[in-house]
């Protein structure tokens, strides 16, 4: 790490007016960013720290509307531990935060930071190559080199993926983000939080410079609502995911009345796939509608040299996610 | 015990009794003969106190305390940090080095060039400047100051498109016609059934926890440096050899290792980070530590070299086995030597048999030795090749090695594993039509060969009493954790008669009585004798004085189970001790060479049974359960043995699964070389896992104990490969055995 | 939550322009006067923080970039804790903040102050072992015993937690540790005799 300025806010108000100010990032437990700060991959002059601000946003809460209020700094394991998230209907949320990287890591980790979190790219992640991703270099690494872990889906000019275990549930639960930036507050769909194109230019987040997550919300979900989260790894004890879906279908009269399919660990950004969605509605569940709605989740996926698993291993994953959630 | 030293030949009874649930002991008479003043040679027949039972690991509440002093953990006042600038270049030669600006950086107090301007670059990660200064943080900015140019040549990390590769076919097999070979020829024609296939290993790093390194401190022109390592004598050699240029004698040179976490055979050399380490603190005059971080150790302290193997072969009508022809080529980085393969060589005593082998240079860090080098790979190679012939001849696998394995102790193993393991109804067990799970059952044999070597000049042990009744058992050999100073107490405890507490084992200090490097399976077997011999030697000394004492004749005088003296006239040991003045008994054992006569065996046998379940559906192996019978020789401390079984167990799961150094070919740079990426098997992928330590009388030497590093490190692999071959019947011939692979199998075979 | 620096302003005048202070509530020793407003700021300089190690406040300098990791080993000596990945990946420095196993490399010393930090130390004093400790010594719970101290600190919270652990959850618990010789069962036995109350 290089030499860097730590401030400690007292306060949300304090925290947004240092994060306004140029070459600083704010940390949360700085898993991802000490990380990049040890391969001096990112070198600010100043790091404003927000765990002071916990107090303040972290923490799970029934709202009166029956929504969930997440803290932006609420850690993955309280997440994964919490009442109200025993919910059979949120399933999914306790699932992927529960099977993040290692309990060490969840004990600190924030549910902002995981979402934010840069790709896990070898190539982008490293101090010694200089690729398209973040205009380091003239081409993709990867889309020519090593490739195993990469992209299959929705690339464009970087197959980087996006290893945020939990942004597929969120997304699948019609979550929303809340961000203050210059003293105003701003309630958005969470998909809106990941570039419209994500290309190897932009990052992997829409933030303004010093507009900082706050919270998540998880909307009231309807009677019947049922979620799951499922991932494929190449082993059990800590490893990314190489695929991963997150599935929450309504169950009415033995039919699916509503669903949501998003995909994880495929795609630059976490992909929801509403054709593979839309074709469960109406139908019954049985292994061959899932296997249907596998396929269109697949479908006009572009895999690269040395990744091409990663849509048998993924659709396999699809057709678990929707099982357990209809089970 | 008669204390006067046996010259006579004597008759030992050597082999074993029947393992639980056989018939019939394997026991053999020996004459021998022991050197002059040795201790009288254990055998089948001894009673142990001590010997074979469940001690406690000697150091384990160091280790488990966090006390326990390894050299990554070594501090001095004024100590300073160092790193080390590696090249980016593969391949190419040093055009510049400039190191003046990193030397005025705030806190840098010493700089030292590694190479001159004109060296060769071999590989990402050669080291080309070394800096000290007040911690790692300054250190790292001065290193970026550094100034370093190359030429750059065009550059090779892929063994599989060098020169001298062999053609491979898109489905990753060797394309080649066999060399020619008449006898071989007609001994495939004249076989029932034959095949022919490829298979394939990555590269294994060896990711000891414990990185490479150490701290140097100079006191005039005395060097002491505490250094992770396998091998205290070759590194004070070493060292010694390469500070030439400072009038360094090999006399002035210590090395401290007394905790070692980890080599697995990549920590033999001080190496260039031992080096920098001493010139560093020469130059800056104070004490430097440098430890390499986890991406240098990855990539510049050895692996397990990547194969490419084919095999092929016959049998005739009764499933013997009646050709064998084999050829393998191993990465061998820049060094082109290394990457060699073994295989088992009991199956075919009586088929015609040819074995050949090519290493092929990369621009990469060299291999390394890593636990039985050569032999996971190469077995995985073979007893895969073997259940696929069985297949293709309709026999049990089992079944198959019974018919062809020569060796009777394995017989024995074989037999006794099926029936632990269940094998026969593990094996008739059929997956259910359309399951998403398949499981199924593999098994492979292993084989090391080492009896331990004297040593020239001999490796010595001493062997201390004192006066307050405690003793000293020293070895200036090192100890990565395999629990040699359990070892070394357990053996004096036992030749004393005495409480393991009393006996206090110190390791890795080259002012103490030289041993060998902790290689091959060799400190066991080369150094229980030795400590055997001192405690022998210590206690004739002890008897000597009691006898004095008593006024009754030397000769006839015993020392066992805390008691000196003769007949009635006994003193308990603290009493008897009492009777040695300030100065301790000090005596040094030492190796003598092994005996003339034939051991019972040459090599340390074993049988490993392995059952996997796969995930049709994403092709995810998990590992259930594994079984392993381990011949050692004399079990010395059981608990610890077993746990070097088990542990190479699950080494073996990570080898056979998760283990690959994946580089990026157009920079020569690996991309995993961490933690993260670098996948080791951990706790939650960990199959249930037994295993059965065959003790052996081997009559080779006065104890007849056999090292645990190599010997359970071989079968592991091969017995899940062809698990998963059972279980997909459809093999998979390349390691590690990831989903892509699983399902591509599955896919080919429809 | 990161934010993109902008390239148009060099470090070196942001830092004329920061205020640093000190508070004493955070543990931190003051750097310079309290500004009457705005966020505290420490650094980039060397400064002292008290940090609550094993039940006493101990003083140690550090960098803001300083881990907790470093701290305690380079700053304080207390080395049962390892660097082994550097990366939050291998369990080898785990240490327990607030109760919570957390791997100390990847958490920055200024990040733990206030919070309470137990290590591998805390769990023997001379003779007077902590039965975990004794019974990893038991069931011979290690090989090499570099990821030793680290599993031993995750096998403490799995029992904190849990009581009489399954076999799941410690697996669960442990799965942050890695250990390159293969001693997970043993460690697993040792965690199970624990709770059975050997070692005692």
């Amino acid at each position: 790490m290089k030499p860097f300025s730590y401030v400690v806010p007292k306060d949300l108000a304090e925290a947004a007016a240092a994060a306004a100010q140029p070459d600083t990032v704010l940390k949360g437990a700085g898993v991802d960013l000490v990380d990049r700060m040890k391969e001096r991959l990112q070198t600010p002059a100043q790091v404003v720290n927000l765990l002071p601000l916990r107090r303040e946003l972290a923490g799970v809460a029934r709202t009166a509307d029956g929504a969930v209020h997440i803290g932006a700094l609420t850690t993955l394991t309280e997440l994964e531990q919490h009442a109200e998230l025993q919910d059979p209907a949120l399933q999914a949320l306790r699932q992927s935060a529960g099977m993040t990287a290692t309990p060490h890591v969840r004990n600190r980790a924030t549910v902002a930071g995981n979402i934010l979190q840069f790709t896990r790219c070898w190539y982008v992640r490293s101090e010694a190559f200089h690729c398209l991703h973040g205009g380091r270099g003239p081409t993709c690494l990867a889309v020519t080199g090593e490739n195993r872990y990469h992209a299959v889906l929705g690339w464009l000019d970087c197959v980087r993926v996006h290893p945020s275990n939990l942004a597929p549930p969120l997304l699948a639960l019609g979550a929303e983000y809340t961000t203050t930036l210059a003293g105003k507050e701003r309630r958005r769909a969470l998909a809106e939080l990941f570039p419209a194109e994500p290309r190897a230019q932009n990052p992997e987040h829409t933030l303004l410079p010093g507009e900082i997550v706050t919270a998540l919300h998880v909307p009231k979900q309807p009677a019947g609502a049922r979620s799951a989260y499922c991932e494929s790894r190449e082993k059990q004890t800590f490893d990314w995911a190489t695929t991963a879906c997150a599935v929450r279908v309504v169950l009415q009269g033995g039919k699916i009345a509503a669903a949501d399919l998003v995909l994880g660990a495929v795609g630059p950004n976490p992909l929801p796939r509403p054709k593979a969605a839309a074709a469960l509605v109406g139908e019954a569940p049985s292994a061959a509608l899932f296997q249907k709605a596998a396929e269109l989740a697949f479908a006009g996926a572009n895999p690269l040299a040395h990744n091409d698993y990663k849509l048998t291993v993924g659709k396999a994953i699809v057709r678990q996610a929707l099982d357990e959630a209809t089970r | 015990m008669n204390a006067r030293t046996p010259q006579e030949d004597v008759k030992i009874r050597v082999g074993y009794k029947a393992l639980p649930g056989q018939k019939g002991d394997r026991l053999e008479e020996r004459t021998v003969k022991p050197a002059a003043g040795d201790a009288p040679p254990w055998d089948a027949m001894t009673q142990f106190a001590l010997v074979g039972s469940d001690v406690d690991r000697v150091d384990g509440l160091a280790k488990a305390s966090g006390r326990a002093k390894y050299s990554y953990d070594v501090t001095f006042p004024g100590m300073l940090q160092a790193m080390i600038l590696r090249s980016p270049v593969p391949r190419g030669k040093l055009t510049a080095l400039e190191l003046d600006e990193a030397a005025r950086m705030p806190g840098v107090q010493a700089v030292v060039a590694l190479k001159e301007v004109g060296n060769k670059v071999r590989f990402v990660g050669d080291a080309i400047a070394a800096v000290a200064g007040v911690n790692l943080h300054a250190v790292r900015d001065a290193i970026e100051r550094i100034r370093a140019e190359y030429d750059r040549e065009e550059h090779n990390v892929d063994y599989l498109v060098a020169d001298d590769a062999p053609m491979v076919d898109e489905k990753g097999a060797i394309s080649e016609d066999w060399p020619a070979d008449e006898g071989m020829t007609a001994a495939l024609l004249e076989a029932k059934v034959t095949h022919d296939a490829t298979y394939r290993v990555e590269v294994q790093t060896h990711s000891s926890l414990e990185t490479h390194g150490g701290v140097a401190r100079w006191t005039g022109n005395d060097l002491e440096v505490w250094l992770s390592t396998q091998a205290t004598f070759g590194c004070r050699g070493e060292l010694a050899r390469a500070l030439q240029g400072k009038k360094i004698d090999v006399g002035s040179v210590t090395i401290h290792s007394e905790f070692v976490g980890g080599g697995f055979g990549s920590k033999f050399g001080a190496g260039i980070e031992g080096l920098a380490l001493c010139l560093l603190a020469h130059a800056a005059k104070a004490p430097v530590k440098l430890m390499l971080d986890r991406f240098e150790e990855h990539t510049t302290t050895g692996n397990r070299p990547g194969a490419l193997m084919q095999a092929r072969g016959g049998v005739d009508a009764e499933g013997r086995i009646v050709a064998w022809d084999w050829r393998s080529f191993g990465h061998a980085g820049f060094s082109a030597s290394g990457g060699s393969v073994a295989v088992p060589n009991y199956y075919t005593a009586d088929a015609k048999v040819r074995r050949n082998h090519k290493d092929l240079a990369i621009d990469a860090d060299p291999p390394r030795p890593m636990r039985a080098p050569g032999h996971p790979q190469g077995w995985f190679g073979a007893e895969l090749f073997l259940d696929e012939l069985a297949a293709k001849a309709g026999v049990d696998p089992l079944t198959f090695r019974l018919n062809n394995d020569r060796e009777q102790i394995r017989q024995d193993q074989w037999r006794f594993a099926a029936e632990r393991f269940g094998w026969a109804a593990a094996r008739a067990r059929a997956n259910e039509p359309g399951a998403r799970l398949l499981r199924g059952v593999g098994l492979s044999s292993a084989r090391w060969g080492n009896l331990g070597n004297p040593g020239r000049p001999a490796h010595g042990i001493t062997c201390r009493i004192h006066q307050d009744g405690t003793v000293e058992t020293r070895s200036g050999a090192q100890e990565p954790g395999v629990g040699t100073k359990t070892m070394l107490s357990v053996i004096t405890a036992e030749e004393l008669g005495v409480d393991l507490k009393l006996v206090k084992a110190t390791v890795g200090h080259t002012g103490d009585p030289s041993g060998p490097a902790s290689g091959g399976s060799t400190v066991t077997p080369s150094l229980a004798p030795a400590a055997r011999h001192a405690a022998f030697l210590a206690k004739q000394q002890l008897c000597e004085l009691v006898a004095k004492h008593l006024g009754v004749p030397a000769a006839n005088v015993t020392c066992a189970g805390g008691l000196v003296g003769l007949g009635k006239e006994q003193l308990r040991w603290a009493e008897a001790c009492k009777l040695i003045g300030p100065n301790p008994i000090d005596v040094r054992g030492q190796r003598f060479a092994n005996y003339d006569s034939k051991p019972f065996h040459g090599s340390q046998c074993g049988v490993q049974m392995a059952e996997v379940e796969i995930d049709s559906w994403t092709g995810f192996v998990r590992v259930t359960r594994m079984f392993g019978i381990q011949d050692c020789g004399l079990v010395i401390a059981r608990k610890l043995a077993e746990s070097q079984v088990l542990g190479a167990m699950i080494q073996g799961v990570s080898y056979a699964l998760h283990e690959q150094r994946i580089m990026d070919k157009r920079s020569g740079r690996m991309l995993n070389g961490d933690f993260l990426r670098y996948k080791i098997t951990g706790v939650r992928d960990l199959p249930e896992l037994e295993c059965h330590m065959h003790s052996i009388a081997n009559g080779h030497d006065s104890v007849g104990a056999a090292g645990l590093g190599e010997p359970p490190s071989v079968a592991s692999a091969a017995a899940i490969a062809n698990a998963v071959f059972h279980a997909l019947r459809a093999p998979v011939r390349h390691l590690p055995i990831t989903p892509d692979k699983v399902l591509k199998a599955l896919a080919q075979k429809g | 939550m990161t934010v993109p620096p902008d390239p148009g302003v060099s470090r070196r005048s942001f830092l004329k322009g920061s205020a640093v202070a000190g508070v004493a509530t955070t543990g931190i020793a003051a750097v310079a006067p309290a500004a009457p407003a705005g966020p505290t700021t420490f650094g980039p300089g060397e400064h002292e923080i008290a940090l609550q190690i094993n039940g006493k406040e101990r003083q140690v300098k550090v960098e803001t970039r300083t881990t907790l990791l470093d701290a305690l080993r380079d700053g304080l000596d207390l080395t049962g804790a390892k660097k082994v990945c550097d990366r939050g990946a291998c369990g080898g420095c785990t240490v327990l903040v607030d109760g919570a196993t957390v791997t100390s490399c990847m958490t920055l010393a200024m990040d733990a102050v206030g919070a309470e930090i137990t290590t591998i130390e805390s769990l023997s004093d001379g003779d007077a072992v902590h039965p975990l400790v004794q019974n990893f010594v038991h069931c011979d719970a290690m090989q090499c015993g570099f990821c030793t101290p680290g599993m031993v600190m995750s096998s403490l919270s799995c029992l904190q937690r849990r009581g009489k652990p399954t076999v799941a959850q410690m697996q669960q618990d442990l799965s942050g540790n890695l250990c390159r010789c293969g001693t997970y069962g043993r460690v697993m036995q040792a965690i199970q005799r624990t709770a059975q109350g050997g070692g005692k």
